[in-house]
């Protein structure tokens, strides 16, 4: 049964290529334009793994993560945050929240894969 | 003293008091009608500044609507190559499957070549033939080849799309230019209530405009293909990683 990853960024531009970068390891990639309607579509799907930016409408990757961990059902999902903001505020803030992994824009498929065997081998 | 005596005291007063203001006029009028002449001077180019300002505020929008089709026709467009890398990194996939086959049929052929050794051993020309068919590398050398080739397309492939990531980061760049334009506006508009209250209703009502709310950004993001960043993130993350976590990792 494929792993299932929940990948939410407003850009289709990083949503594809997250696609991109993962589909061809067998990974099944649901994606979700907001924080907002990723916490809509994750009790249906059963999230291995989320992928998040933090510059988002609605509900941004803080706040979407923080609901996350707050909920028993999935605060043992591991959480990659992706993003261009990397100051060390910023980070120190995601890690913080309670994300296991931090990436930076633009990213290589390469290193997002290695992140992702990390939780998901 | 009689109070007819007092009243003319105090009308002298009075009167002093008034001269006094009469010289102090005397000598204010020539600044007053600077003012005024001065007013008269600015005047016009008030009415000029304010319809400089209102002019500007109406191309403004403009400009903002363009910046959102420039950023929506580049996200078409990325979105469209991503889909043509990944048909192309499907297809060179294909490809060297199907080169593997090739091989793999190689591999029965020259078990057959083997087996057709055996029965020509007796005929030292047919197993010359034999063994120079078996010997022919053209088809493993071709593979070898075409395997590069094939890696060096998905490397591309995958550069490539790396490279467009810069898409992500201009929107950002460009939502916060926008973002900059119409404060801009904002202000003018404000400043423009302050030189007519009139003008203002004009321009509010036909060029009112929202900052997008489908769009967040980054004022800072850049495009920068450097290890070094992440590199720096892995470190961080590694420095803060609790003890708890160490201990679980040799636990």
């Amino acid at each position: 049964m494929k792993k299932v990853i929940l990948v939410a960024d407003d850009s289709p531009t990083i949503r594809k290529f997250v696609t991109f970068s993962l589909a061809a390891k067998g990974f099944q990639i649901i994606s979700a334009t907001d924080g907002m309607e990723a916490l809509e579509k994750l009790p249906s799907i059963n999230a291995d793994l989320i992928i998040t930016d933090l510059n988002m409408p609605n509900v941004d990757g803080f706040e979407l993560i923080k609901s996350v961990r707050e909920n028993r059902a999935y605060d043992e999902v591991p959480i990659i945050i992706l993003s261009s903001l990397g100051s060390e505020k910023d980070i120190e803030r995601g890690l913080s929240i309670g994300a296991n992994s931090y990436l930076v824009k633009p990213f290589d498929p390469k290193k997002i894969n290695y992140e992702v065997s990390k939780y998901l081998s | 003293m009689s109070e007819g005596k007092k009243d003319f005291e105090m009308l002298g007063v009075k009167l002093r008091e008034l001269k006094a203001l009469f010289s102090v006029g005397e000598k204010i009028i020539p600044s007053i009608q600077k003012l005024v002449d001065f007013i008269n001077e600015m005047s016009p180019l008030l009415v000029h500044i304010n319809n400089s300002i209102e002019e500007s505020n109406s191309k403004i929008p403009k400009a903002t609507d363009h910046i959102v089709d420039v950023t929506n026709a580049t996200e078409l467009a990325t979105t469209e190559i991503l889909d043509l890398i990944d048909t192309i990194s499907s297809n060179t996939f294909d490809l060297s499957n199907a080169l593997s086959l090739v091989v793999q049929d190689e591999g029965r052929t020259k078990q057959t070549l083997t087996e057709l050794a055996a029965l020509v051993s007796d005929n030292p020309k047919a197993s010359a033939l034999v063994k120079d068919l078996y010997e022919n590398k053209t088809l493993a050398e071709f593979k070898i080849k075409a395997d590069d080739v094939v890696q060096k397309i998905q490397m591309d492939s995958t550069n490539i799309a790396i490279a467009l990531q810069v898409q992500d980061i201009t929107t950002q760049q460009l939502s916060a230019v926008n973002h900059l334009i119409i404060s801009v506006q904002k202000r003018l508009s404000s400043l423009m209530f302050e030189l007519s209250e009139d003008q203002i209703k004009h321009v509010d009502n036909s060029h009112t405009i929202e900052v997008p709310t489908d769009k967040n950004f980054d004022m800072n993001a850049s495009y920068i293909k450097q290890q070094s960043s992440q590199d720096e993130i892995d470190i961080m993350i590694k420095s803060t990683t609790s003890q708890d976590e160490i201990d679980k990792l040799f636990g």
